[in-house]
């Protein structure tokens, strides 16, 4: 896996920090761009339920009086993301691939405060 | 004089939120949206085209050397001012001229950020670009004066052969 030129970067995001460690690849289209797939293994998921805690809540809350962004809601779904991203990258290598193709992510209120991040594909060998 | 001072002061303490609400939340979003519009124009007259795409092959037809997933998110909630507009709106239906202008905000804001994303992780395009849309929080009838939602985008960053 060739990585691009300034992937050393500090400040890049967890997910990819998380591929390189796991190494494997990721993408949403139907191919790994550049990349031959030999074999396909079926569908690998990540899921993840994360609830808000009551001080985030709080600030979101009073946040709401101007609206606009809600700062601590949007890392904490970052985080969670990147969590179930890391979830399906693990099932990924435990059949023995290397790579996952037509990523796709769902969103889903589960109970009050909650929310379920779920991600998935189909894991590939490529070369 | 203890009418005049109640007539004065229960308008106040009703309205008094909803008025402050209105007058620094439009300041606050108006603001937000210029920077966002700002960026993305500085972004597409630097880089002379829009990188991101929602092609399944980046045009024109190309070799690629490497890819990879980039994402970005944000939530963003409307005002206090937007929720009781957009209540009192929905009971005629309609536009809700309010709510319509949160999510732009939030989209301007979203697809600027994984333009700089890509750019930051060293992609020259991102191709099959998916925006999402989810109710991370919703203020159940204004009961909750709180309410939040998710835009998520996401593609596959591509690096060519020179």
């Amino acid at each position: 896996m060739q990585a691009p030129s300034n992937q050393g970067d500090s400040n890049q995001t967890q997910s990819t920090v998380v591929a390189q460690q796991v190494g494997v690849m990721l993408s949403n289209v139907e191919t790994i761009p550049g990349k031959t797939i030999v074999q396909s293994l079926g569908v690998v998921t990540g899921s993840t339920v994360r609830a808000k805690n009551i001080g985030k809540d709080f600030l979101a809350g009073l946040k709401n009086i101007v609206g606009g962004e809600l700062t601590g809601y949007t890392e904490l779904l970052q985080e969670s993301r990147n969590e179930a991203m890391g979830r399906m990258m693990q099932e990924c290598l435990s059949r023995g691939g290397n790579a996952v193709v037509n990523v796709r992510f769902a969103t889903s209120a589960v109970a009050g405060g909650a929310a379920e991040l779920f991600a998935y594909g189909t894991a590939v060998v490529v070369q | 004089m203890e009418t005049i001072f109640f007539i004065l002061f229960y308008p106040l303490v009703i309205f008094g939120p909803i008025i402050f609400s209105w007058v620094a939340g439009n300041m606050y979003q108006n603001g937000k949206l210029k920077s966002a519009e700002d960026r993305t124009n500085a972004f597409l007259n630097h880089h002379k085209k829009d990188i991101v795409s929602n092609l399944k092959n980046p045009f024109p037809e190309t070799t690629i050397q490497t890819s990879g997933l980039v994402i970005a998110n944000i939530s963003i909630g409307p005002s206090w001012w937007q929720m009781t507009a957009g209540g009192i709106k929905s009971i005629f239906g309609g536009k809700l001229g309010t709510y319509e202008r949160v999510m732009h905000l939030g989209r301007m804001e979203v697809m600027q950020r994984l333009r700089e994303e890509a750019i930051r992780q060293g992609w020259d395009e991102v191709i099959n670009v998916r925006l999402d849309t989810a109710t991370v929080k919703s203020n159940q009838n204004g009961k909750n004066k709180s309410s939040a939602f998710e835009i998520f985008a996401y593609g596959t960053g591509i690096k060519k052969n020179q």
